[in-house]
């Protein structure tokens, strides 16, 4: 009973030291991000987390949207297999106007990751958070700095007078 | 003093007192800009979401009319006799996730229309219909979907930006979400649930790489986008300025998708992992074959 208590507690020990990095989930990113024009680009994608073995393929037909993804979405002719882990492929893909869904995933499709190729320079939103703030604070201690300017030009200006 | 000098004297003091009345109406303008940017904007984005809620109700009412049409009127129908194991009333149309009508949620949400989906915080009293894109415009008519980032409901990353002042500051009172709040997204893919979470859980190890942590939320610079990059599940991220009235650093507030996800389309046409391998193989044979 207490051996199978100890080896228990090693196997929750075990657990829950796998589990955190097992929870990091799948991604990719690939570089360039973004490609000048359409074309042929070269490609190297970069996966992380990858729990399963699977595959790399472009799906031009979703035209650069996940939500667009459908059965005949995706080139099966160019299929680039990997193993789970941490990999990166170089690869070489026709981006189209709309840009390019890049999809890895294992075939039963349990892990799934997506990047999109875009083209043209890359958007203003991808180098900064968009400005959702407004200027407030700057134009209102302006209009303190120039009410100051103000008073003190107005009373030096009385004084100037009255002499 | 000579006469001279008191002369001009007297015209220093005009130009003085004419630079002080210059200067306090341009400080006046400003401070009317600002009353506008705070006050003023906020019709223009009232009126674009008017016109959104109009254009969505109008297409619930056209989808309502054409099931009214469909269905039969006026006549007897005697009902046929159905198996003891087969329903009376099957379901003619497979809901999306979170039991939304497809049929109703793409007419509410066109490819080609503005709104990409409708958020809702109870906590924060926000209704708003999210734009396609985080454009200077796009936002100044709603908060706005980063179209980098995957759609609402899907696995990844959703974001969306929102005013935090001006333009009906949609995003006001973000700094107040916590741990735990609902936040519901209603689309062409589905009803999708999430909850906010806690920053330590959403942002793991980067956690040291933004500049405060409060409740909900943390703060970091304009140029942290990594905040809208792939976490490798699947949330929704709302980022904002901070503080209010300044677009010094931005708020982020992410939230964990509890509901159904939209389901990947089928990517490898039902083909088995080693079917996938033997195209592979194939494809490698003929180029070595061509070699």
């Amino acid at each position: 009973m207490k051996k199978l208590l100890i080896i228990g507690a090693a196997l929750g020990l075990t657990l829950a030291l796998v589990a955190p990095a097992s929870a990091q989930g799948a991604s990719i990113s690939a570089d360039p991000a973004s490609v000048a024009e359409a074309g042929s680009a070269d490609i190297t994608v970069s996966g992380t987390g990858f729990a399963q073995d699977g595959f790399l393929l472009p799906c031009p037909g979703a035209n650069g949207d996940p939500a667009q993804l459908a059965e005949d979405s995706c080139d099966l002719t160019n299929l680039t297999p990997y193993t789970a882990g941490d990999w990166s492929l170089d690869v070489t893909y026709d981006v189209p106007a709309e840009g390019l869904l890049i999809v890895a995933g294992s075939a039963d499709q349990t892990e799934v990751a997506t990047f999109v190729i875009t083209i043209g320079e890359v958007a203003q939103a991808d180098e900064e958070l968009p400005n959702t703030g407004g200027n407030t604070q700057a134009l209102l201690v302006g209009a303190m700095v120039l009410f100051a300017a103000a008073g003190a030009f107005v009373v030096g200006g009385r004084k100037l007078q009255r002499v | 003093m000579t006469e001279r000098g008191s002369a001009r004297r007297r015209l220093a003091g005009r130009t003085a007192i004419a630079l002080g009345l210059g200067c306090a109406l341009a400080a006046c303008a400003l401070v009317a800009y600002a009353a506008y940017e705070i006050w003023g904007t906020n019709g223009v984005e009232r009126d674009a979401q008017a016109d959104l809620q109009a254009a969505f109700d109008a297409a619930a009412a056209e989808e309502a009319a054409a099931t009214d049409a469909a269905a039969p009127r006026d006549v007897e129908v005697e009902p046929a006799a159905a198996p003891d194991d087969r329903p009376l009333l099957e379901p003619v149309v497979d809901l999306l996730p979170g039991g939304a009508d497809p049929k109703v949620a793409g007419l509410q949400f066109p490819d080609d229309g503005q709104a990409l989906a409708r958020l809702s915080i109870p906590a924060i009293d926000v209704d708003k219909f999210v734009m396609r894109d985080v454009d200077v415009e796009s936002l100044r008519a709603g908060p706005g979907h980063y179209g980098s980032t995957v759609p609402p409901g899907f696995d990844g990353n959703a974001a969306i930006a929102g005013h935090r002042t001006t333009y009906g500051a949609p995003f006001g009172r973000v700094d107040e979400l916590q741990p735990g709040d609902e936040v519901t997204v209603y689309s062409a893919d589905g009803l999708f649930t999430y909850v906010v979470l806690d920053p330590a859980e959403a942002f793991g190890d980067r956690l040291a790489d933004v500049n405060r942590v409060d409740g909900g939320h943390v703060v970091v610079d304009p140029d942290d986008t990594w905040v809208v990059g792939d976490f490798g599940d699947a949330r929704l991220t709302l980022t904002s300025c901070h503080p209010e009235f300044t677009s010094r650093d931005r708020i982020v507030v992410v939230a964990e998708l509890v509901s159904e996800a939209v389901p990947w389309g089928d990517i490898f046409g039902g083909k088995s992992e080693g079917e996938l391998l033997e195209l592979v193989t194939e494809d490698l044979s003929v180029l070595d074959g061509g070699a």
